[in-house]
């Protein structure tokens, strides 16, 4: 092997070492937000049936702007397994309906960010959406589609103000992660 | 170089002023759909019910009469190893208590009227109020389960 190939060969693995341990990072940090919620008595405060913060959407957001969707869907697919072993299969499966719904809805409006759209039109788009995934699952699994006309609008308007604050939290983690440690043409 | 000087610059804005008109076009159309899901949902509550069923991984496993849920009860009930206390009376019927790892059926509260529903997923468990001989969809068919 030439030392140009050499070279190459390693800038390519340290990429890839960087990649997997930034992402290994975000699942860590995913799963430290997910256990969290759960100690958040929100619905004491606001009572609407399975509402919670959807603090997880914010490392999904994050990994979405600055990494690929690939490292994205990565991260809410190991936060989603993992956390199984706590809440059992079928809480996992709403995750995964909610966490892929969201991370989908998230990436198509990625585009828009900064022309038409903010980040935080995007975290309430994701809140919407994780909300509509999870509901949907749910009504699949029990075989009642009446769930999505119940439990959907109230979950709906709260994933406004969930959204807001998720993506607001997001915002500034998105813009000096580009600017502290991953180069804007750095496709890592 | 240019687009990092951009991003500095948008980082020192407060969060509103980063906002775009595609946001409230978002939350329009999210707030939009949520008050067409409520109206479906307050017209199916309005509608008077018969009874109330427990369901259970698909199959009827008990049913209220109007009538008995007009005197105060309970029962409990297991599913799938979850344990539930069910309590009724004036005319509705709720999941008072549950063991299952996210409540949301005890958080849904009274249900009685048509159309109304609470679930457990984890347990699998769906209690429904129900009207008896509703016809399904606009054939016909009168199906009435007793």
């Amino acid at each position: 092997m030439t030392g140009k190939g050499q070279k190459e060969s390693s800038l390519a693995l340290q990429r890839r070492v960087r990649r997997l341990t930034l992402d290994a990072m975000l699942v860590a940090l995913a799963l430290v937000f997910s256990l969290l919620e759960r100690f958040i008595p929100l619905e004491l405060i606001v009572p609407v049936p399975g509402l919670k913060l959807g603090l997880a959407n914010i490392v999904t957001l994050v990994a979405l702007m600055r990494l690929e969707f690939w490292d994205a869907l990565a991260i809410v697919l190991v936060r989603v397994m993992i956390m199984a072993a706590l809440t059992g299969i079928t809480t996992m499966l709403f995750s995964l309906g909610g966490g892929l719904l969201a991370l989908l809805v998230m990436w198509m409006l990625k585009q828009g960010e900064g022309h038409w759209l903010s980040v935080i039109g995007i975290s309430m788009a994701g809140a919407a959406a994780h909300n509509i995934g999870q509901v949907a699952v749910a009504s699949w699994v029990i075989g009642e589609p009446r769930l999505m006309i119940t439990y959907l609008p109230p979950l709906l308007l709260t994933g406004l103000a969930t959204g807001i604050l998720t993506g607001t939290a997001a915002g500034p983690v998105i813009r000096n992660l580009g600017k502290l440690t991953l180069p804007d043409r750095d496709p890592l | 170089m240019k687009d990092s000087r951009t991003q500095a610059t948008r980082a020192d804005l407060p969060w509103y002023r980063s906002l775009r008109p595609g946001d409230a076009l978002i939350a329009l159309v999210i707030i939009l759909t949520a008050l067409g899901l409520l109206a479906l949902n307050s017209r199916a509550k309005n509608e008077p019910s018969d009874y109330v069923v427990l369901v259970s991984e698909g199959q009827v496993i008990r049913r209220w009469t109007a009538g008995q849920l007009g005197k105060p009860g309970e029962e409990e009930v297991e599913a799938r190893g979850y344990h539930y206390l069910l309590e009724w009376g004036e005319g509705r019927i709720r999941f008072a208590g549950a063991d299952c790892p996210d409540k949301v059926c005890v958080r849904t509260g009274w249900i009685g009227r048509g159309g109304s529903i609470a679930a457990c997923i984890p347990g699998g468990l769906v209690l429904k109020a129900e009207r008896a001989g509703e016809p399904v969809g606009t054939d016909d068919s009168d199906v009435v389960i007793r």
